[in-house]
């Protein structure tokens, strides 16, 4: 299945649909794929990403009836890093038990969480849920605490996207499925990744005047000094789908704030496993750099040979450094 | 004035690229006017520390006056502004100060996070 970001308005939902049922018109392959959307729900707990549409429960309904004709799954995310503790007041309770009623009835098909109370919440309201990759599940330990909840699908923490160990004892272990970001780049074991989240949480839900997005402007400051942090950043190529194919069951495209035109190309590379040029034009966060780098997508073949048995002690190995120096230009 | 700007862009990060040997990147620049009355050019700035900044402080200002002046910018104040608690530079700003603007920024550091090159 392939889950794909939709930016929240029903003009672009209808793009969405348009691009996946003229796959499934030219090639009988898409067919028998199933395909979901989710999009951003920044009511007071705000998400992890910024959003840039608040729908109203009307709206939202229309789109999933929609999105239902059309046999697409529809999931509304919900997971900020940080509620700011109003979740367990009484009215917070209150609050949230209201929404997730109504995403019920409207017929939402699952709610991205990260919060194992909320989880717990959506659970007794009848959703079905998707642990959000803000939980940063990256053990087995972690992916079973959810599992034992009986959530319909666990998204990895992408810090372990080239672990193919890891991924193959979680998928032995645990029942639901296995959702992968494909294209996330953020920094492999970023430093920054939690408090990056909570800021953002926050000033979705509230209207922060921050001053400065101090952790975006670091991140792109650190891949200009080093650029081999480029390359190392967890990303799978669209080639290299295949290789997860039996250990994941859901290839999630990241990128619900960017423009539906930039939605379509990313959707179109990964539907057919193949993209020729510069492979930063596909990658979600940061898109900065895609201006100024040219990482060519044919210098990387085969480089998931090595990640599926690299063991990651980086200061031994040198392989992503050395594939920077030939992958990877500064464009004129 | 369109191709003016895209050229400048292009030509103040050959500038830097040429001044340290290494890739610095300008991903936007701006030439703007504000309600108050000051005028400027601000650039968003990748790679550059202000250890790089003090070390060629004189060719910045004099390659910064130059492009302000193409602009019919007086260089009243001339400053980065960093991540705060770092030496990270981000924005590089030159601007022509109004008179309400001038009292409260003409400092050495006005801010905490900004740094006053000329002013
Ligand atoms: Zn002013």
């Amino acid at each position: 299945m392939f889950s794909i970001p939709h930016p929240g308005n029903f003009e672009s939902l209808k793009i969405i649909v348009d691009e996946i049922n003229k796959f499934k018109k030219i090639n009988k392959k898409f067919r028998k794929e199933s395909f979901e959307v989710y999009m951003g729900f920044p009511e007071f707990i705000g998400t992890g990403r910024a959003t840039l549409y608040k729908p109203s429960f009307e709206d939202l309904a229309k789109q999933v009836n929609y999105a239902k004709k059309n046999n697409i799954r529809f999931e509304v995310v919900i997971n900020a890093s940080c509620i700011g503790g109003i979740h367990l007041t009484p009215k917070g309770i209150s609050y949230i038990n209201w929404i997730f009623s109504q995403l019920k009835n409207i017929g939402v098909d699952s709610v991205a969480l990260s919060d194992p109370y909320l989880v717990d919440l959506a659970k007794s309201n009848g959703l079905d849920v998707n642990v959000s990759c803000i939980a940063l599940v990256d053990s087995l330990d972690k992916a079973m605490f959810w599992d034992e909840k009986e959530v319909y699908a666990i998204t990895l923490d992408s810090s372990i996207n080239r672990h193919f160990d890891i991924i193959e004892e979680i998928k032995e272990n645990v029942s639901c499925r296995l959702k992968i970001l494909v294209n996330e780049a953020c920094l492999y074991k970023c430093p920054m990744r939690i408090q990056h989240f909570n800021f953002f949480s926050h000033a979705n839900a509230q209207n922060i005047p921050a001053l400065d997005d101090y952790y975006y402007n670091k991140c792109i400051n650190l891949r200009v000094k080093k650029k081999e942090l480029i390359v190392k950043s967890p990303f799978i190529r669209p080639e290299d789908l295949k290789h997860y194919k039996g250990l994941v069951d859901i290839f999630k495209i990241s990128g619900r704030s960017h423009p539906i035109g930039w939605i379509k190309r990313v959707l179109n590379a990964y539907l057919n496993e193949k993209w020729e040029g510069n492979l930063m034009e596909l990658l979600d966060c940061p898109r900065e750099l895609e201006h100024f780098y040219y990482l060519d997508n044919r210098a990387l073949d085969g480089a998931v040979e090595h990640w599926k048995s690299c063991n990651k002690l980086c200061s031994k190995c040198n392989f992503c450094k050395e594939l920077a120096e030939n992958a990877l230009k500064v464009k004129n | 004035m369109k191709n003016k700007i895209l050229k400048d862009r292009d030509e103040i990060e050959k500038f830097f690229i040429k001044l340290l040997g290494r890739e610095i990147f300008i991903s936007e620049m701006d030439v703007f006017a504000s309600r108050c009355g000051c005028v400027g050019i601000m650039i968003s700035v990748r790679g550059l520390f202000i250890d790089d900044v003090e070390i060629f402080k004189e060719k910045i200002l004099n390659k910064l006056e130059e492009l302000a002046k193409s602009y019919n910018i007086n260089a009243d104040w001339i400053f980065v502004r960093v991540l705060p608690g770092s030496d990270d530079v981000i924005n590089i700003g030159v601007r022509e100060l109004c008179d309400v603007c001038k009292g409260e920024y003409k400092f050495k550091k006005p801010r905490p996070d900004l740094i006053s090159l000329k002013f």
